[in-house]
């Protein structure tokens, strides 16, 4: 008897729960960086990024293997995860936060706002607090989310050799955009 | 019956709600801990010491390779511990494809005209379907053409080829092992010698010391012999590797830098101290 009560109630829950908190995911999600070195310009892009926006509360994730990273010259890629990133030890890169202002946004009408995201980036195995505007965009139910913001290499215990010091710069843009659909 | 649906889809419906709450990054990490994921760099280079590994370049690159062997280091001071004399093979290789993977090389020693096909027929992953090991096969072909006045030889006469299988594990980031069946195959041998074919088994393996120096280590026994006198080739060495260019320094009893020549044709004694210092430097440049 108890459980023939107990059963509705935990239904009621848990749909009521994933309603009110259904996040959207992009699983295409895309991010890229671009070290500027005066030897030489790198540049990645990972296209198999996961995003998660969380439309209640507006938390979002991000997740990303490091060996989703290409570069143009294969042996660069090699070197990123053999010698930099480490990608044995530490397959990916994360990023867990809020949208501060996200219960001012109105994601009922198209248009373009500005938000910022607040909250830790994990690269290499080292946590940071990181803070950056991301801009969203709504048309047509489709929302697109953009972000850029720099990191400095030798906050995530990257060891770059003196020898190509020349070749990689101190600080790294990164960039990353998703598409959620409503 | 029906209660087993129903909590299925309860626990269905849980778990979608679960992604909804704070750990939300949980549930993504989860998503691609089981993705498939292509296990590189083994090795560092092409070669493990004399022998090749399981590698080869990426589509698209192409791989300039020179190799030197000095004379032995018991000669003393008299040859500078062998640095008066040297052999030395250059060669030039091109990746295809990421798994199909062509060479060709001419040897000092013998005159010796050299090419190889290598094929990556299995690579290690991580993730769903993993495999734990690569497999590479390597077919090479050798001429020799250092001339010969008191024989009269046909082209078919100064060809020699090998094939080996080549199976490697990387243990963990630091530990790799390979393993190399090998066949070595003349189509006409001296009197002295007993064999036209030769069978081996290469073992090898490389301990990174740092990101960018591994230390490596090569044998290969041989099960039948050429002839009597030859012996099995040992070698150990390093791998520095900056940037596009990879620096192997090694100690080897062989002379020669081919399969057909290492394997079958070393007289040297390693524990006698007849032993080669060499290097093999190779520099990659990306043609697509």
């Amino acid at each position: 008897m108890k459980r023939a009560l107990l059963i509705p109630i935990i239904t009621v829950l848990a749909i009521s729960q994933s309603l009110a908190q259904n996040p959207k995911v992009d699983r295409e999600g895309k991010a890229s960086f671009f070290s500027e070195a005066p030897m030489e310009d790198i540049e990645a892009i990972n296209e198999k990024v996961i995003g998660a926006l969380d439309m209640e509360k507006g938390i979002i994730a991000v997740s990303m293997l490091i060996k989703g990273f290409h570069f143009e010259r294969s042996l660069m890629e090699e070197h990123f995860n053999e010698n930099y990133l480490e990608s044995d030890k530490y397959p990916k890169a994360t990023f867990k936060g809020v949208i501060t202002n996200f219960s001012e946004l109105d994601f009922t009408k198209n248009g373009s706002f500005e938000a910022e995201a607040d909250g830790e980036i994990e690269i290499h195995g080292v946590k940071k607090p990181l803070k950056s505007i991301v801009k969203f965009d709504l048309k047509n139910s489709t929302l697109t989310a953009n972000t850029t913001f720099e990191i400095e290499v030798a906050e995530f215990d990257i060891e770059v050799p003196k020898l190509v010091i020349k070749n990689i710069a101190e600080v790294v843009e990164v960039k990353a955009a998703f598409n959620f659909s409503l | 019956m029906k209660k087993q649906t129903l909590l299925t889809v309860l626990a269905f419906i849980y778990s979608f709600s679960l992604l909804a709450q704070d750990d939300l990054l949980a549930s993504l990490e989860a998503e691609q801990d089981n993705e498939k994921t292509i296990v590189d760099a083994t090795f560092k280079g092409t070669r493990l010491i004399n022998g090749h590994s399981i590698e080869t370049r990426k589509k698209g690159v192409m791989d300039f390779i020179i190799a030197h062997r000095f004379g032995t280091i018991d000669g003393g001071t008299y040859d500078l511990f062998g640095l008066d004399n040297a052999t030395m093979r250059i060669g030039l290789e091109y990746a295809f494809s990421d798994r199909f993977y062509l060479g060709v090389g001419r040897s000092s020693f013998e005159k010796t005209y050299d090419g190889f096909v290598k094929y990556r027929l299995i690579r290690q992953s991580k993730g769903a379907g993993s495999i734990p090991f690569s497999a590479t096969w390597l077919s090479t072909i050798a001429i020799k053409t250092l001339k010969d006045p008191e024989n009269d030889l046909a082209f078919s006469d100064k060809v020699a080829n090998s094939h080996q299988l080549l199976i490697a594990s990387k243990l963990s980031s630091g530990v790799s092992l390979q393993l190399m069946p090998t066949l070595v195959h003349r189509n006409l041998i001296r009197e002295e010698d007993e064999n036209n074919d030769v069978f081996a088994l290469g073992v090898g393996g490389r301990i990174k010391l740092s990101q960018r120096l591994a230390l490596c280590m090569e044998y290969y026994h041989q099960f039948q012999k050429l002839n009597e006198n030859t012996t099995d080739a040992i070698a150990i060495g390093v791998d520095i590797e900056t940037g596009g260019h990879v620096f192997q320094l090694q100690f080897t009893n062989a002379t020669s830098m081919i399969p057909k020549g290492f394997v079958s044709e070393t007289t040297n004694d390693f524990f006698e101290g007849e032993i080669h210092f060499g290097f093999n430097v190779s520099r990659t440049f990306q043609l697509k």
